[in-house]
């Protein structure tokens, strides 16, 4: 493999590496009820015409809702995509440009659901 | 590197002589699933950014959601979602240090299979059951 003769060197400090652990573990928890509370969201608003979607979205516990699961989905796909670039890239300027594009991506998404939930909910 | 491997030493097997387990399947599930998840968050910006945006824009999202493909998708989305979740509880129990021998590893592993594709199949028969309620 790439990583024979040169060692592959963390991308991050070791105590850094405990708290992206415990955070995944924790938004792990937390997705749990999150995820499924999603599944029946979606599962009740499917196939509604747009102004039924937008009504029952713009609820707030539904909003307060989205808001929870986009900030925990958010932290646990970054974690779980940089654990996996630091399995699979061993090469330290392709990592850290993967790991770059990684938080872009994250912080796109979360972002985006974010402006959308909250023009839903405030109606701006 | 060359020279390490001098007489007829016993070498390590490679992937094609390992019997299949069931915690190795589930393990490379889990990543692939993972990463499927990741990259589908898109699907869920889209359509809370279409209901925000406007009937047009929620239009597109449903005509393409609704159709044959963009229902195999949601269904693969859905098992991907449900199956990684259930999955990844095993996880939570092993980081404790609980139920770790092969046999508890094995029947949680199955179980989680299991469990991930009947809750697929319930959620998909309650959202044409359910279609049209609200």
């Amino acid at each position: 493999m790439a990583a024979s003769g040169n060692f592959v060197r963390p991308s991050k400090p070791v105590k850094s590496a405990t708290r992206a652990f415990r955070r995944q573990r924790a938004t792990a928890l937390a997705l749990v009820p999150l995820a499924l509370i999603l599944v029946a969201v979606i599962v009740a608003l499917s196939g509604t015409d747009y102004e039924t979607a937008r009504h029952y979205l713009g609820n707030p516990l539904v909003a307060i809702f989205l808001v929870l699961l986009v900030g925990a989905g958010v932290v646990h796909m970054r974690i779980g995509m940089m654990e996996i670039i630091d399995d699979y890239v061993p090469n330290a300027f392709l990592r850290h440009l993967t790991l770059l594009a990684n938080y872009a991506f994250a912080i796109a998404v979360g972002l985006g659901c974010l402006y959308a939930v909250a023009k839903i909910a405030i109606g701006f | 590197m060359a020279n390490t491997r001098q007489a007829a030493r016993p070498l390590s097997p490679h992937l094609q002589i390992y019997r299949f387990t069931i915690t190795m399947a589930m393990s490379i599930i889990h990543r692939i699933t993972g990463g499927a998840l990741y990259f589908g968050t898109l699907l869920l910006a889209w359509w809370l950014l279409s209901v925000a945006m406007g009937p047009d824009a929620y239009a597109l999202f449903q005509t393409v959601a609704g159709s044959w493909f963009g229902k195999l998708v949601l269904f693969g989305y859905t098992w991907a979602l449900l199956n990684h979740m259930v999955s990844g509880l095993r996880y939570l129990v092993w980081d404790n240090i609980r139920a770790f021998d092969l046999k508890s590893a094995d029947v949680m592993s199955w179980g989680a299979v299991i469990v991930g594709v009947v809750l697929t199949i319930v959620t998909w028969v309650l959202a044409y059951e359910l279609k049209g309620v609200l």
